[in-house]
């Protein structure tokens, strides 16, 4: 019998992945992205006249009330303006912009709930609303958690599961080139082949995460076109 | 222009300063007196200063049992040379990364500087200022961090019977570190469809580099972090590749680092240069000596 996890998944299960495209019509691209109970909502405004110096605009906040513990997120706090940063870095390179710098692209995107994961959530979120804003990309960015915990490779962490891991390992991943773009490991410590097994599981769990969103997304377009 | 040569000359496989794309600049270290904890470290040009300060505070109520490791960076030096990134966010993600891997990696353990638990511990301030920036921030500040860590001494205490009064003797003890993770850093180019990784990139490099990649390892081959912000796609086998190499060299770079402890190098200037020398006149009273100082600013 396979062994069983917390809350009665197996190891390498994915929590239900549940997204709604256009859930606001008064933005360009709009998603609500829910992974169990991680939730996330992502706004996008898409090409539209400059108003700041910046093409491209991110804005990442986490609600107050998303975490078991409350706690007043500030704009300042260090984790979080470092995550933003890393989410600019990586959406500048994937975005095609405007080449002339007449128009910019804002994106504003917020951690509902926290139940774990909410990093690579926050990924998906973006990836699907700018889909749904119909901005142009190079590539398909879906991003996956993994973990490693007493010795087992599990999937798709949970809140609980996260504090007590030996690690954790956050990546972005871009499908069609098949490249790794954000790569985050937090460990203790970890044995090169753990850290390799890790990034192995991770890919291949997110190119299986891009197909289910193509099929998903090419779905909703095809309502869409016979309506 | 400059980026343009740069970008030429790794297309021929050279790098500007002549190094090999996986060696380091060299490390230079000078150490200060041990109850202040100064080092004052060069890689390469980038040159950091470190002090490390221990001090007796009452922990948070939460965590009684733990005392406090604080990182306080000065960038200020970047505001001056015309830097493009934003200082204070740079500062901030450095700040997170030596936080994360000294904390996270337990190299030095929080609870390892309680004196009495719910009542005394230590509080222990690293302060880290940058002098000259020549490139690869991340791995300068953190190794000054860590060398300023082990250098620093703090004061004996003892704890009397009563368990209240701590009396602070004059021998000075190490904290105690476990391990010294290392840092490396990675700058990611990409040229012609291919991948070039260049170790320990200098300011030149940094400016034409798409993304990096930092490992932080130690010698007994674990890995403590890895971090890369996004912005440079590279394949799954190239980062499996680049981990062994960072494992291969973390036991030379090891010791490299505990030489320059045992060795521990002085400051090199020993006397304060005084600059100029200004003496005030010898008069009693304040009136005159203001009017002789009027005259003097004055011509």
């Amino acid at each position: 019998m396979s062994q069983k996890r917390q809350d009665g998944r197996n190891l390498l299960q994915m929590r239900n992945i549940e997204f709604k495209l256009a859930i606001d019509l008064s933005v360009d691209g709009s998603c609500l992205y829910k992974q169990g109970l991680t939730e996330v909502i992502c706004l996008v405004q898409g090409p539209r006249a400059k108003t700041q110096s910046e093409l491209l605009l991110i804005e990442y906040s986490v609600s107050p009330f998303s975490n078991i513990e409350s706690k007043r997120s500030s704009k300042f706090d260090k984790d979080y303006s470092m995550f933003a940063e890393n989410l600019k870095e990586s959406f500048e390179n994937l975005i095609i912009l405007d080449e002339n710098g007449k128009s910019e692209i804002s994106i504003s995107v917020c951690v509902i709930q926290n139940d774990g994961s909410s990093k690579s959530a926050v990924f998906n979120a973006i990836t699907l609303a700018l889909l749904d804003a119909g901005v142009s990309m190079k590539d398909f960015l879906v991003s996956v958690t993994v973990g490693l915990d007493q010795g087992n490779l599990i999937l798709d962490l949970t809140q609980e599961e996260s504090k007590t891991a030996q690690g954790e390992l956050t990546i972005s991943y871009q499908s069609r080139t098949q490249k790794i773009d954000f790569y985050e490991l937090k460990t203790l410590k970890l044995q090169q082949q753990e850290m390799d097994s890790l990034s192995k599981l991770a890919v291949t769990k997110a190119d299986e995460i891009y197909q289910w969103m193509k099929e998903e997304i090419f779905q909703i377009k095809q309502k869409q076109i016979d309506l | 222009m400059n980026s343009e040569f740069v970008l030429e000359q790794l297309s021929l496989g050279k790098r500007i300063d002549g190094r090999d794309p996986l060696q380091q600049r060299m490390i230079q270290c000078h150490f200060g007196p041990q109850s202040t904890g100064a080092v004052e470290l060069s890689l390469g040009e980038t040159r950091v200063f470190a002090t490390t300060s221990a001090s007796i505070t009452t922990p948070n109520p939460i965590r009684p049992s733990e005392g406090f490791l604080k990182f306080h960076l000065d960038l200020q030096v970047l505001r001056d040379t015309g830097y493009m990134q934003n200082p204070i966010k740079l500062g901030m993600e450095i700040e997170k990364y030596i936080e994360k891997v000294i904390k996270g990696s337990k190299a030095l353990d929080t609870e390892s500087l309680c004196i009495l638990s719910g009542k005394n511990v230590w509080s222990i301030d690293v302060n880290i200022a940058l002098i000259n920036n020549d490139g690869n921030l991340i791995d300068a500040m953190y190794l000054c961090c860590i060398l300023s860590l082990q250098h620093f001494r703090r004061p004996q205490v003892s704890v009397s019977l009563q368990g209240v009064k701590v009396e602070i003797e004059k021998r000075l003890v190490p904290l105690s570190i476990h391990h010294i993770p290392l840092s490396l850093t990675y700058a990611i180019l990409e040229q012609n469809q291919q991948t070039i990784l260049l170790q320990d990139p200098c300011l030149e490099e940094e400016a034409v580099q798409n993304g990096r990649i930092t490992y932080s390892v130690n010698i007994y081959n674990d890995i403590c972090h890895v971090h890369k912000p996004g912005g440079s796609p590279i394949n799954i086998q190239i980062l499996q590749q680049l981990t062994t190499v960072t494992l291969m060299k973390s036991k030379p770079y090891t010791e490299e680092i505990r030489n320059l402890l045992i060795n521990n190098k002085g400051f090199p200037i020993e006397k304060t240069i005084t600059l100029f020398k200004f003496e005030l006149p010898k008069q009693t009273s304040d009136a005159i000596q203001v009017e002789q100082l009027e005259q003097l600013y004055n011509q």
